[in-house]
């Protein structure tokens, strides 16, 4: 057959005239089944819902705020970390502008080898942290933040990462929640990409957080299924840590303690306008790196330590069942699926890929730019993030095939050879000791 | 050649190869004696009061040649070890000539010393202990001395400062050497009480928010398999380490747990905290400083050097108190040369030119402490410069007298030394509270034939 570049396009349209419409759910079963299904359907019930509701929300949400107001709790603030001297002075200045101010500052260097030492002895000579607790050696994020959560004095707890700046209101709405129901044990926040104009690597997560974190996460949390509260930016009640007995070893520790609340019996939900501003990845070398030990943690956590949420017990919920279910499902299970998908499309419609590569990346597309309107509809922020539109059009190479390949590869290493616990992200010491533990 | 003439029961003068040597036993004995004729005094008592009186009395003499005469004690008495630095040591009185040949250095050092009219106390003490300096040849050498508020004793120095006037005195010194007539080497650091300034000084850890020394230190223990990190207290059992979040023992730190820090807790206020507050608290005057509050002197041992030997033969004129003065400002000597070209110039062209005399009555600024003093005279100096004309000439004699040239001014007294006179006085109204008439300006019309040292000795009349 002989190659026309002129008659490209007339025969790419006329094959999808033709095939008619059951054949092409049987080429696109996978995207029209799962993808669309999950990022288009629900999300605009949700949104649609959302909407519908918003006044009356709106009004327990004022409501609530008033008892938070009344009540004026006292709240520690917590930030564990290592070589994050150079943000401390900037996020003292951001959590100054709050509105809610009736918090403790508590900082924990884990055992960083610059200047935060320093940096934060004088922040705390100045008035500007309350608690600044050094360990000298290194015990990995899970026992900073234990050790500031040890020391903290509050009713709530409220766990950030130093690189993050806050709305002015921040603290304040991520507090909102624990009196809307007693049952609240904790509230994420809304992360936002600070960086998103620095590079294509920071556009594509912005976008993707936009998808993800925010719109994402208001849709699970409200169908009651939210299962990850971002160790950036989350509030927790401090009895109900306390009683779990804090973070355990990570990576993934930010889902994993989100997990132990659910299966404590208490709720966990997220805030929309608690916004919190984060610096991503600019250089996709990093960003691979985070994001290998991020989908590990899936493995390791959802798949492996969690694994009685899935079998009938004492303390069997529902909700948590499909909170990690619609996680390990979305993520491992379909990423496995999509392989088959590549492998079933390759070998029945080898002769038509050149019609079936570009539909699909063509609905991917399209799909990109119908999940960025709910985005508009849902965001605070719809002028600033205009910025990004144009960008959505690689969001199907970016998540489709990248974060696919980078996934698969995590999975592979942590469901065959358990690479988590070699990652220098924890110190040595503790990882040996949970692997031979089996957490 | 001993020859002993017995004047009453407390008085011996001994005449020893052409010098005269006192032995006195008491202040009273020396106070009936012209001790400008005596070389040297001997300090014959066993009566540590006494032999203070006696010293004091004779270093603290205003006549420079009878305080550096040299005192030594007789060496059959034994007196205080603190007291002995300030004398020239011990004399056998049947040994005279080991003595007599220090009489004899001494005496012909001190021939050597131009006595000047000098003005105020650190000024005068400067002048002594240059001079103890020079005719000794030595060294002042700091002694480590418990009885002493900041632990050490200066030979000599300590004479003439109180106990509490501790910072003039290393004032004093420190300027000393700063203006080159003395140099030192360092022997030690002290850390003074900012309130008493007292060396005697007890360091205490102390909680940072109440102050509290009721703190107690409990390392934190790090469980790495769970994460888990807490106080050690958390972790103790009758049997040893458990963890309280995984109930698992805790055997071997390093492979279970390790210690990566420490905390405090006050069991005052029940704050805990990982850096203590360092105070330090003064024994003397019970003052709390904080470590950055501590005033840090530097002690060391302290010689003259050819500049200020200079200075007291006379070859520095002004005095240093001058050197405080802005830029602009002359010395004496050289106003005087500059006048004297003035008074020639006004001989030839007829032309009409005034010296104008500024006095702070009383010596008003000498009462004050260095550093006011210090600001003051920077600031009479901006003042005074402030209002000349450029071609006016300003010179400054000391702290309180200022010598100005007027050349080309007809009026008896100038408008701008009128607003000189009101803008000091307001300076010193604003500041100190004293009046307009502490200061005097007087002017004097420039005639031939006159000289200005005549005019000068007129404004000092």
């Amino acid at each position: 057959m002989s190659f026309h570049i002129e008659n490209i396009v007339p025969e790419y349209i006329n094959y999808w005239h033709e095939v008619g419409l059951s054949k092409f759910i049987r080429v696109f079963w996978y995207f029209i089944l799962f993808e669309f299904t999950r990022y288009i359907v629900i999300d605009y019930i949700i949104a649609f819902i959302f909407g519908a509701n918003k006044k009356k929300r709106a009004e327990k949400f004022e409501k609530a705020r008033q008892l938070l107001r009344l009540e004026n709790p006292f709240v520690s603030v917590i930030i564990p970390g290592k070589n994050e001297g150079k943000h401390l002075f900037k996020l003292t200045r951001s959590l100054a502008e709050q509105t809610f101010s009736n918090f403790e500052l508590i900082i924990v260097d884990d055992g960083s080898d610059d200047d935060t030492p320093i940096i934060g002895k004088n922040l705390e000579r100045l008035g500007l942290i309350d608690k600044f607790i050094r360990n000298e050696m290194r015990g990995g994020k899970a026992s900073a933040a234990n050790l500031a959560l040890r020391y903290s004095s509050g009713k709530f707890i409220v766990h950030l990462d130093a690189d993050c700046s806050f709305d002015y209101d921040a603290i304040e709405n991520v507090l909102v929640p624990f009196y809307m129901s007693p049952k609240i044990a904790a509230v994420g926040g809304n992360v936002k990409v600070r960086n998103y104009k620095e590079s294509l690597c920071s556009k594509l997560q912005a976008i993707e957080y936009l998808k993800t974190v925010s719109v994402g996460r208001i849709i699970t949390s409200y169908l009651g299924i939210y299962k990850i509260i971002s160790g950036a930016f989350g509030a927790f009640r401090a009895d109900v840590i306390d009683a779990i007995g804090g973070w355990d070893i990570g990576p993934g520790l930010d889902g994993d303690i989100t997990v132990k609340i659910r299966k404590s019996g208490y709720k966990v939900c997220f805030e929309p306008s608690a916004i919190c501003l984060t610096n991503a990845p600019s250089k996709f070398k990093v960003l691979t790196k985070q994001r290998l030990r991020w989908d590990k943690s899936i493995i390791r956590f959802r798949v492996r330590k969690h694994k009685d949420v899935y079998f009938p017990n004492a303390n069997f919920s529902w909700s948590t069942f499909f909170a990690l279910a619609e996680n390990v499902f979305y993520n491992v299970v379909l990423d496995i699926l999509w392989w088959f998908y590549i492998i079933d499309i390759i070998i029945n419609y080898s002769s038509q890929l050149q019609f079936v590569i570009p539909m699909n990346f063509t609905l991917y597309f399209v799909m990109s730019y119908v999940q960025m309107c709910s985005i508009y509809v849902f965001s605070e922020r719809r002028k600033e993030e205009l910025y990004l539109w144009p960008y959505v059009s690689l969001m199907s190479i970016y998540t489709g095939t990248y974060l696919r390949i980078v996934r698969t590869a995590a999975y592979y290493k942590e469901f065959f050879f358990k690479r988590s616990f070699e990652d220098t992200w924890n110190p040595y010491k503790s990882s040996a000791q949970a692997k031979k533990a089996g957490l | 050649m001993l020859n002993v003439l017995r004047h009453n029961d407390r008085t011996n003068k001994i005449q020893f190869s052409g010098y005269t040597l006192l032995r006195v036993d008491h202040i009273s004995s020396i106070q009936q004696e012209s001790l400008t004729f005596v070389d040297a005094i001997i300090i014959d008592t066993e009566n540590n009061e006494h032999a203070t009186d006696l010293v004091f009395f004779i270093r603290k003499n205003a006549d420079l040649a009878i305080a550096l005469k040299p005192i030594f004690i007789n060496n059959t008495c034994q007196l205080n070890k603190t007291f002995e630095i300030h004398t020239d040591g011990y004399i056998d009185l049947n040994e005279l000539s080991i003595a007599i040949n220090r009489v004899d250095i001494i005496t012909k050092r001190s021939k050597r010393i131009s006595h000047k009219n000098t003005v105020g106390h650190d000024y005068q003490v400067k002048q002594k202990i240059l001079a103890f300096l020079f005719t000794r040849n030595s060294t002042i050498v700091p002694i480590t001395n418990r009885a002493s508020l900041i632990g050490y004793s200066f030979p000599f120095i300590d004479l003439f400062y109180k106990e509490e006037e501790v910072m003039s005195k290393l004032s004093m010194l420190e300027k000393s050497v700063e203006c080159g007539h003395l140099s030192t080497n360092l022997k030690d650091f002290v850390h003074l009480c900012k309130r008493c300034h007292g060396n005697y000084l007890n360091f205490v850890e102390a909680c940072p928010k109440c102050d509290s020394i009721d703190i107690k230190a409990q390392d934190i223990v790090h469980h790495f398999v769970c994460a888990h990190v807490a106080p050690e207290k958390d972790f103790k059992t009758k049997d040893g380490l458990a963890c309280p979040k995984c109930d698992k023992q805790l055997r071997h730190i390093g492979i279970d747990y390790d210690k990566p820090s420490s905390m405090y807790s006050c069991n005052c206020c029940n704050h805990e905290f990982q850096t203590a507050k360092m105070i330090a608290k003064c024994i003397d005057c019970n003052a709390e400083n904080e470590l950055s509050a501590l005033i840090k002197k530097a002690i060391g041992s302290y010689s003259i050097t050819s500049a200020g030997e200079e200075w007291l033969r006379g070859g520095e004129e002004q005095s240093s108190q001058v050197s405080l003065l802005n830029d602009g400002v002359m010395t004496l000597s050289l106003f005087k040369i500059i006048a004297s070209q003035e008074l020639k110039r006004i001989t030839i062209s007829k032309s009409t030119s005034q010296i104008a005399h500024i006095l702070f009555v009383n010596e008003r600024l000498d009462t004050f402490d260095d550093a006011t003093k210090k600001l003051l005279v920077k600031e009479i100096g901006a003042i005074i410069k402030s209002y000349l004309l450029p071609s006016d000439v300003m010179a400054a004699d000391n702290y309180n007298s200022y010598y100005l040239l007027l050349p080309e001014t007809k009026e008896q007294f100038p408008k701008r030394l009128e607003t000189i006179q009101y803008n000091l006085g307001k300076l010193l109204g604003d500041n100190l509270q004293e009046r307009l008439l502490d200061i005097k300006i007087q002017t004097h019309q420039l005639i031939e034939k006159e000289t200005v040292d005549s005019i000068i000795k007129q404004f000092h009349k």
